[in-house]
Parts: structure tokens; sequence; C-alpha cells
């Protein structure tokens, strides 16, 4: 779960920075402005790291350090060669977290 | 100010270049050999296909120890790494009648040495951090590597210019351009995990490159300080009277009952076969993130209680925890493929460093004799050092099982294959070099598989649900695929490349 807020969190903030901004956002430029990107972006990450300090196990802590390398790397690759992929991670993102929710509530 | 910030990033960036440079190569075996060690059970158990039989890790001990009581005379001790649910063997380390010490990987169900005689992952382990020279010469070299790779990094930041905003940044087949974008995003989208890996790593051995605090407290009474250190291990003479071993499962069982239920990983056994032989268990190292020692010591003969011990002083648990960080065995599943990740990414940023310095200088004026040299290397180290890694796995695979010292000769393949390929890279031109050197990799690479034995090996895992061997494979594949994709573009834009220098030279 933080693992997916992490990548929304970057995605977010690379979409806030002007060289990416037109591969990243596509039509949503117009609606969603840089600062706007940053701020959420900066949120999320923030709102990520405290899910896997509340998570308990420190073991989370690392395993949140650790997964930055690979979002951030994702995302690199993703704008520098199939930036379509990286659309489609983006949107199943609250999908996929919608999806963990319920298994958390439902059984 | 602007004037001291700009003058600030150049001296940095010159420290970042030289430190790289100097240390670059000692790095990238040292970062190499680290990331493949991340497996190194793994590694071992691909590199040990005969030995397929699991058993419990309890089990598994007892027949190690009682194949060890009928077949070991006149041993000091017994050190044994238990199988766990990554390892399916008994590691044991063990003399016999003043002889030195042999290292075996026993059977968990037979309790005999498998019949593949190697060093398996250990290999990298030890090429890690000893770099295959003699002690403390190879652990010197890593430690002072360490610091440069330290020094590298916190420069690196500080010559950074667009951290942030360059961050997600690379801009493909754009010549220094790309090697630079590619460099920095390696080395700072996993920058905490490279600060971390370092610094740790150096801790690892601070004893070594800063021992005057041992020296003031305890002088070269060195025994005394591994007392402090373990103050609860229990340590007595040999009787010198023969006496049989109590079974070891119920030992097992009671350390695993003062463990809080957490699996022991390790046993050793002091004087075996003894009237006063210690045995004493080990917490396994997985259990938490921190490696802090917890122990409890039996009586040999009878298996009673003798001493039961674990670290708790703040300053030893501060130590404990970076260590195993450093080590990673505590993660497993996606962590511990992150580690490697992580590691892979540190290794590459070592290479695509050493190979910018010459690209960047190539590109101003034609390379001086020395950069030249450098340039060679770099084909020499970068290439050669996969090679000498891939042809250790050959070497496991085609040797005779029944060869005198085998795993010793596994070595001596993979240092001869590394020596020769980076002989090959200094010899041939770089534009013959690279293409070369790397297609030799890749084909070793796809090659290792099947060597040796075709689909044997991976059908027979795959028969019996075993995802190891077919998952190192995959690996292996991957890689050997990731190279030949490599060899490609370098033979394609080579003569592009020479001909804009020598278009710049008139000018």
């Amino acid at each position: 779960m933080a693992g997916l807020l992490q990548f929304a969190a970057l995605y977010l903030l690379a979409a806030a920075m002007p060289q990416h901004r037109g591969p990243l956002l596509g039509r949503w430029q117009q609606v969603v402005r840089s600062q706007q990107a940053s701020i959420a972006g900066w949120a999320l990450l923030a709102v990520s790291f405290g899910l896997a300090i509340a998570a308990g196990n420190p073991i989370f802590v690392v395993f949140w350090l650790g997964l930055l390398p690979l979002s951030c790397g994702v995302i690199l690759l993703g704008l520098s060669f199939f930036p379509r992929l990286l659309h489609g991670a983006i949107l199943a993102v609250p999908l996929c977290a919608a999806g963990l929710l319920l298994t958390r509530v439902v059984p | 100010m602007s004037a001291i910030r700009q003058g600030m990033r150049q001296v940095m960036a010159w420290l970042h270049g030289w430190t790289g440079l100097v240390l670059g190569w000692v790095l990238f075996v040292m970062c190499l050999a680290g990331t493949l060690s991340v497996f190194k059970p793994e590694i071992s158990r691909w590199m040990r296909p005969e030995a397929t039989a699991t058993a419990d890790r309890i089990d598994a001990m007892s027949t190690a120890v009682a194949w060890l009581s009928t077949h070991n005379r006149g041993s000091t001790g017994w050190y044994l790494n238990a199988a766990d649910n990554r390892a399916n063997i008994v590691d044991a380390t063990y003399d016999s009648d003043g002889g030195d010490y042999v290292v075996r990987a026993l059977d968990p169900v037979s309790g005999m040495p498998v019949a593949r005689e190697t060093l398996g992952g250990e290999f990298f382990y030890r090429l890690h951090f000893e770099l295959e020279l003699p002690y403390p010469w190879g652990r010197w070299l890593a430690s002072i590597a360490a610091l440069a790779m330290l020094t590298a990094l916190v420069t690196g930041i500080a010559a950074h210019r667009r951290i942030f905003r360059d961050f997600f940044t690379f801009r493909p087949r754009k010549g220094q351009r790309s090697w630079l974008d590619g460099h920095n995003a390696l080395g700072v989208l996993a920058l905490p995990f490279h600060l971390m890996i370092t610094f740790s790593g150096l801790l690892t051995l601070a004893s070594l490159n800063m021992p005057w605090g041992i020296v003031a407290n305890y002088g070269n009474d060195l025994a005394a300080a591994f007392h402090d250190l373990a103050p609860g291990a229990v340590d007595r003479p040999a009787a010198k009277r023969p006496a049989p071993l109590a079974p070891i499962a119920p030992m097992l069982r009671e350390a695993e009952r003062r463990f809080g239920g957490a699996p022991f990983g390790r046993l050793s056994i002091e004087h075996p076969g003894d009237a006063a032989a210690v045995v004493t268990v080990y917490r396994a190292d997985s259990a938490q993130i921190g490696a802090t020692v917890a122990e409890v010591s039996f009586d040999g003969p009878s298996g009673r209680v003798i001493g039961a011990w674990a670290e708790h002083r703040p300053a030893v648990q501060t130590y404990a925890v970076i260590y195993g960080l450093h080590m990673g065995r505590f993660a497993s599943g996606l962590l511990r493929w992150l580690y490697f990740l992580g590691g892979g990414m540190l290794t590459l940023a070592v290479a695509t460093g050493m190979v910018l310095w010459v690209v960047k200088r190539r590109e101003r004026a034609p390379l001086s004799l020395t950069n030249r040299v450098v340039e060679r290397l770099n084909v020499g180290v970068i290439a050669g050092v996969p090679i000498g890694c891939a042809a250790f796995l050959w070497g496991n695979r085609l040797l005779p099982l029944d060869l005198a010292s085998r795993s010793q000769q596994e070595v001596n393949i993979a240092l001869g294959a590394a020596a020769l390929a980076l002989i090959a890279g200094s010899v041939m031109p770089p534009r013959l070099g690279w293409p070369i050197l790397l297609a030799i990799l890749a084909l070793l690479c796809l090659g290792a598989p099947l060597v040796g034995g075709g689909t044997g090996y991976v059908q027979a895992a795959l028969s019996r649900g075993d995802a190891v061997l077919p998952a190192i494979d995959l690996v292996l594949v991957c890689a050997g695929l990731a190279v030949l994709m490599m060899v490609l573009p370098v033979r394609r834009p080579s003569p592009a490349a020479s001909g804009r220098r020598s278009r710049r030279l008139p000018a």
C-alpha cells in the first residue's frame, strides 16, 4: 500500500517538473498546475512514509527506502522509452489501492 | 558567493573524479561481488545441483552432527550453519588431527558431504571484502576502497548541479550527455541505499581501519577484547577424556524455546568427543534486522544448559543493526530483490562513472596516453570481471566431480578467465575490445544454464518443484540478453563517434 502511494507521489512530483509535464499529464496539463502536483506529491510521499512507519515493524521502513530506486527507476525509464505504459501504471494505482483496501475490509 | 560556490563544485567534481578513478576498478569488483552475494545461498544451491534433499533444520543439523561424530577425529571444533528455507545443506567448517580447517556442504538427509565440492556463493561473498588477496591486504584494500566510495558519494552529491531538476531525466543516444544522465540516475535514485551500504560496509571493517580504541583498552590482549564483546560465551579447556555427545535435537529445541521461538542459525561444538565438549547454539540473523547475538551453551556429554546470553548493550546493538542492514540477512522475498537492485545500480554507477571519465575527455580532445590506458583498463575490468564470474559458473559445471581440490580449481578458472579478459581488453583497441568481450560475456551468461548437462538440471529442478535453479537460470539469460543488447549499439555508433572526433580536431 505504502509502495503504491509512493509510486503515485513520485509520479506527481515528476509531473510537477516543467520538462516532464507534457509526457506525464497529456491533456490534464490544463487542469493540474505544477504547484498543485508538487504539493500533492510531497503530501502523498509523506503519507506513504507515515504508513511504513505506522506498520510497526522497522523492516517496512527499510522496505520503503528500498522501493525508492524501483519506483523512481520505473518512472525514469518510462519517461525515456515508454510514456504510454507509465500512464497505464498510474491509472492502475488507485484500482490496486482500492483492491488492497477491500481485501483488508472484506474478509 | 556564487564564485565560491562554483569553485566548491569544481573542487568536489575534481575529488569525485579522482577518488572514483583511482579505486573505481576495485569498487567495481566489490560492488559486483557484493550484489551477487545477496543471493549467496541460492547461488550455492545452483552450484550443487546434485544436493536436492531437503529436511527440517533440526533434523538436518542432527544428521550432520551424527555424520561428523562418526567420521571426524581429533577436531578442535565444528562450526555449522543451519539449513533453512534458503540453503538446503548444512555448511560445516572443521579440522581433524591438527590439520587445516576444511569447509564442506553436508547433505541434510545423509549427513555426508555433497558430491560437487565447491565454494558456491561463498566465493562472491569472500571476493566482496577480501578480493582474493591474502589477509589483511584484501580487507585493507576493501576498506580503503569503501572510504573512497563514501568520499565519491558525498562529493558526487555536492558536485551535482541539478540534483532535483534532473531527477527523472534520461536522454538516450546523446553521447556524453546520456552517460552523465545514466550515471546520475543510477547514483541519485538509489542514494539512500548507496549511502547505507557504503557506510555500513565501512563500519564492518572498522576494527581494521581504526584499531586504536581496542589497542588503547586491551593492548595486545585480543582474547580479553573478544571476551568483553561476548561476555556470556562459555569457553573451557578440553578435559582430554573421551565422552560421547548427547543427542543434539533436544538442545536445539531448548535453545529455540529460549530465543522466544526464533529459529537457530548456527551451532558450534568445541572439543567434540571430549568430556568437556561445549555445544553453543546461536539465534538466526534472519529473525530481526540487527545481527545481535543470542546464544545458549550446553554441556556436550549431558546436554545440560551451562550458559545463556543475549546482547542488550545499546552501543553493541547499534553496531549490530548497522551490520545487519549491510548483510541483509533479515530481508526476504521482494526486499531481497530490492537489495539486489540497489547493489546492481551501485555497480552500474561505478561502471558508468569510469566510462564517463574517458568519454568526457574524448569529446574535448584526443585522449592522452594515460587516459588511453584508463580506457583499455575499463574494457578489461568492466567486461572482464563479470566474465570471470560467469567462468566460475562454467567451471562448476565442467570440472570432473572427483578432481582434487576441486573448489580451488573453480576459483582458479574464475581468476584465470578474468585475467585473460583483462589482458585482451588492454591489448585490443577499445573499439574492438568492448563488443568482443561483451559478446563473450553474453555467451557465457546464456550458456551457463546449459553447459555440462544440457537442460537436464533445469528439468530435474522443475519436476521436483524447485524454483531456485530455474530462477537463477532466468536471471543469467536476462543478463546475457541485456549484455547482447549493449553490444549492438556499442558497435554501431563507434564510427560516428570517431568521425565527430576527427571533425573537431582541425578546429
